[in-house]
């Protein structure tokens, strides 16, 4: 190959690296940013406008002569400005690079001059139609038909024809070649940044709702922590021990001992629901049925009241939300309990003397379901050493790696075996059992539980 | 937990299968809450395939018949297996809904 031919490519293969530098620079600018935002300054515009008719001004300047053909980029700044930027950046890096051709003179000026006004103008059209930057593919192809158009322009404005053609014949090949390619690299640089800008946004946006999930678990736990009872009271003829261990996203287990006027309430409930709503939901039913308690009521009064109250004034008729709540009232004399059950679990009774569990019932629906409903109350005598395990359904429904339950047969093994031990002992092994059986499974609800033994 | 829908007699038909907790509930709900916003006031949901109910989608069916009844509708469940029924007869919430056996005795019932 001739010498002075590798001489000039190696001189185009300098421009496009100067196009690249260029086109990093100005993607990774504020001005750009500032475009991509749907939002760009006057400032800015004409910032992107200089530069592009500048790249213009230079794919002018660096053409070389090929078989008496002058090859150029001149056209490839308007295009692109026009394709990333909008219309205005567009025709005003066309009208600089118009100029600036009109001045180099030559016979194929007024064509030439023109070709470079109208790729600003066909670019900012481009991106008007599509509303944003194009693409890769569609920008490389604009560019190779913009070429032979410009080269259309070229016969048709420029005298004489004959020259023109041989001008023509000359450069179409290597003017084809080089525009798509530099607008190849250039439409690449500008989606990467694009595809770049919208991953950060992707991620600022999951960013952003992992934090707002995390100030509300934390908001939740707080609720339901701060309402739980500091200690357990210590009654005569009972001992008792009462734990609760939410889950990450808490489920509105409570429980809750009312004494005071020589009554000794124990609740245990659990609200339908997670997060906050189940919070807010537990702290009104703790506060209703406390109310609901009064001295000298039933149990089965109270939570008829507590029902009714959570009916008319939660709003759980629309949101079906409703708590399911066990109340039971010991008497350290009589040692016995009365107790209602709003469709809580049935708490497991072991009776000592004939080492057998029994369930007491549920007595009436979950609160909050519907108004106007009774529940019944019953009774029982606790024996000496007879346990008493109220529980959530955190318990029995705790799940380990292989999807199996806890159950009920576990939590009544769990009781059988530890029944001779005080109640802390008690739930020490239960809840010993329930960690061992669920591994490194992750607690996915509120597992609560009192456990009374009578002595 | 897997959703699919179809409609029989003009009634929809949400068969579900799977587990109802806390996570999924929530395409449940969003799936009756769309028929229910359509002015689709009854509705029938096939739980033969459900395994597992939690408190929490106990809470959407609740919601949706809560919502249902106030339009004069009604929610229509069907083959509830025994650990979902029991969760049904605890919580004292089988008193609000009408459960059959199969599609066809809903719908019939709707007829008569």
């Amino acid at each position: 190959m001739d010498p002075s031919i590798v001489g000039r490519y190696i001189i185009l293969l300098q421009a496009v690296s100067v196009i690249i530098v260029a086109a990093l620079l100005i993607s990774k600018s504020r001005y750009f940013a500032e475009v991509l935002e749907g939002r760009p300054s006057s400032k800015s515009q004409l910032i992107l406008l200089l530069f592009f008719g500048a790249v213009s001004i230079y794919g002018s300047i660096i053409g070389i002569d090929l078989f008496g053909a002058r090859i150029n980029v001149r056209d490839l700044g308007p295009l692109v400005g026009g394709l990333a930027c909008g219309p205005i950046v567009g025709l005003g890096a066309g009208f600089i690079g118009a100029a600036f051709r009109m001045t180099e003179g030559g016979f194929t000026a007024l064509p030439c001059s023109l070709a470079v006004l109208m790729a600003g103008v066909l670019g900012g059209l481009v991106y008007l139609w599509k509303g944003k930057f194009p693409g890769v593919m569609l920008s490389v192809a604009l560019a190779v038909l913009y070429e032979l158009f410009h080269m259309g322009l070229v016969l048709v404005l420029a005298s004489p024809y004959s020259l023109a053609a041989e001008v023509v014949r000359a450069a179409v090949g290597p003017m084809v070649l080089s525009n798509a390619a530099g607008m190849f690299i250039f439409a690449l640089i500008i989606a990467g940044v694009i595809s770049e800008r919208e991953t950060r946004a992707d991620r600022d946006r999951y960013q952003r709702e992992l934090q707002k999930k995390q100030a509300e678990l934390a908001v939740a736990a707080d609720i339901q922590k701060s309402l739980l009872p500091d200690n357990v009271p210590s009654l005569a003829g009972f001992d008792l021990a009462a734990t609760a261990i939410p889950a990450k996203e808490v489920g509105g287990d409570f429980y809750d001992f009312i004494t005071g006027n020589g009554g000794n309430g124990m609740v245990i409930a659990d609200v339908s629901g997670k997060s906050v709503s189940a919070a807010l939901f537990m702290a009104l039913s703790r506060v209703v049925v406390r109310a609901s308690a009064a001295p000298g009521k039933s149990v089965a009064e109270a939570l008829r009241d507590a029902n009714d109250l959570i009916v008319s004034n939660s709003g759980s008729e629309n949101s079906g939300m409703f708590v399911t709540l066990f109340l039971g009232a010991l008497n350290s004399s009589s040692k016995e309990m009365t107790y209602a059950n709003a469709g809580h679990n049935p708490p497991l009774l072991y009776r000592a003397e004939h080492n057998v569990i029994e369930k007491l019932e549920v007595t009436g629906a979950a609160l909050g379901m519907m108004s106007g409903l009774e529940y019944e109350e019953r009774q029982i005598a606790f024996h000496a050493d007879d346990v008493l395990v109220m529980y959530t359904d955190g318990v029995v429904e705790a799940m380990n790696g292989k999807g199996e339950l806890f159950g009920l047969k576990r939590l009544e093994s769990s009781m059988k075996a530890s029944a001779h031990s005080s109640a802390k002992s008690i739930m020490e092994r239960i809840m010993g059992d329930l960690s061992q059986f669920c591994g490194s499974e992750e607690q996915s609800d509120d597992i609560t539980a009192i456990v009374v033994k009578a002595i | 937990m897997d959703l699919s829908q179809s409609i029989i007699d003009s009634i929809p038909v949400i068969i579900v299968s799977g587990k109802i907790d806390a996570s999924t509930s929530k395409d449940l709900d969003a799936a009756l809450n769309a028929l229910i916003d359509q002015n689709k006031t009854r509705l029938v949901i096939d739980m033969e395939k459900v395994e597992y109910l939690s408190s929490s989608g106990l809470r959407v069916l609740m919601a949706a018949q809560n919502r249902l009844r106030k339009m004069k509708g009604n929610l229509m469940l069907i083959s509830l297996q025994p650990f979902v029924k029991e969760v049904f007869v605890i919580t004292g919430a089988n008193r609000l809904f009408a459960v059959y056996q199969s599609q066809a005795e809903a719908i019939n019932s709707l007829k008569s």
